[in-house]
């Protein structure tokens, strides 16, 4: 898997190029979450269909995930941004879509606040932009992961739930927290006002599990953001892409061709 | 397909998955057909988008693990053995009618010179 130093930490990430080889065809960024999480929830899910359906895929591991560098401090949200955008840089990407789950799409909100010229579309799965509720809140859930993610019955519990795969990254997240200023850093983020969320323009799907507290956000977003479309999937809680790729797919791939209509319409 | 070409794709997914466990530091572990990706090789989802990237290096668009996995579902991949992995990769060049160019293709270990740093 082909890596590069951008922002001053090796980034592992992949680059899926549609096989029809279009010239020139449109990009998009996948953006995976925090803790448990690599490029492989994209790669084994989503990945191929966006592939197959023309788009130039673009995964990579987020800062101390998956196969990128772990370096010791610097885990402010601010910091996964600079990442993100520096490795745009590096693979000549100067505006694209950006697929975010989780707390990847907080990383692409803040990418779409920040700069706002490289992003043209987000569809933004069980995630929220950055403001002073959700410091608390992940200030709240990385200390309990801290002190209970790497013990035998946090991992004898995860592995009776949800298999060995996800145990075993459970055993890497808590590795992550004791060895990175991540759990101290992130709370202290700079957070989005509502003006700057409003401020968001780009067509944006944002993607809700019914049962998960996220979905609660959806109507204030909807207010703050120009051009907000919320979906909420029923039944399902925080790990919708996992528990319902083929749905997330439809549900993506008509959205991205409905904008890419739009676009052609209008051009 | 005959013996030869299994010994060889053996050879080869092993010199891939060594590799990928040089990257952990672990340079012991012997990888034969019944090597099992989790509980033997202790490898996790994200290795396994590093092996689809060889195996695509090594025997082009014939050998898509995704797609594989996709048909399995990741919990079974991840109980998979190499050996069933290495039936997958000589039945899919089996039905290609290029696979005869197999041999002349790109050799293993250029692989990690797409790395850039």
């Amino acid at each position: 898997m082909p890596a590069t130093v951008a922002n001053g930490i090796r980034q592992n990430y992949e680059v899926l190029l549609p096989r029809d080889a279009a010239p020139n065809p449109p990009t998009i960024v996948c953006v995976h979450g925090i803790l448990i999480d690599s490029l492989a929830s994209y790669y084994f899910t989503v990945a191929q269909a966006l592939r197959a359906a023309g788009f130039r895929v673009v995964l990579y591991d987020l800062r101390g995930h998956g196969k990128t560098e772990q370096p010791p401090s610097a885990y402010r949200l601010d910091d996964f941004v600079d990442d993100l955008a520096a490795l745009l840089d590096t693979l000549d990407v100067p505006e694209a879509h950006f697929l975010g789950n989780s707390f990847g799409g907080t990383i692409v909100y803040g990418l779409a606040a920040r700069h706002p010229h490289r992003v043209t579309g987000i569809v933004a799965i069980e995630s929220e932009p950055a403001t002073a509720p959700w410091s608390t809140k992940m200030a709240t859930n990385l200390h309990k992961a801290a002190t209970q993610l790497g013990t035998f019955e946090a991992t004898a519990w995860i592995t009776a739930r949800y298999g060995r795969d996800l145990a075993r990254r459970s055993k890497r997240a808590a590795r992550l927290l004791a060895a990175t200023t991540l759990e101290r850093d992130l709370p202290t983020s700079t957070v989005l006002s509502d003006p700057q969320i409003a401020e968001i323009a780009c067509p944006t799907l944002a993607l809700y599990g019914s049962k998960s507290d996220l979905a609660a956000q959806a109507e204030h977003l909807r207010t703050l953001m120009p051009r907000y479309e919320p979906v909420i999937l029923p039944g399902l809680e925080h790990s919708v892409l996992v528990e319902a790729p083929a749905r997330v797919l439809d549900l993506i791939l008509g959205w991205l061709a409905e904008h890419r209509l739009a676009e052609r319409g209008s051009a | 397909m005959t013996a030869e070409t299994t010994t060889t794709v053996l050879a080869e997914v092993a010199a891939m998955l060594g590799s990928i466990l040089d990257e952990y530091g672990i340079d012991d572990i012997d990888i034969d057909r019944d090597s099992r990706f989790h509980d033997d090789l202790e490898l996790e989802s994200v290795d396994l988008v590093t092996l689809a990237g060889m195996l695509a290096e090594r025997y082009g668009e014939r050998v898509n693990l995704a797609e594989f996995i996709a048909d399995l579902g990741l919990d079974e991949i991840i109980e998979l053995t190499v050996g069933q992995l290495v039936e997958h990769v000589t039945v899919s060049l089996a039905a290609d009618t290029s696979a005869a160019s197999a041999t002349s293709a790109t050799p293993f270990t250029s692989v990690t010179s797409s790395e850039s740093s």
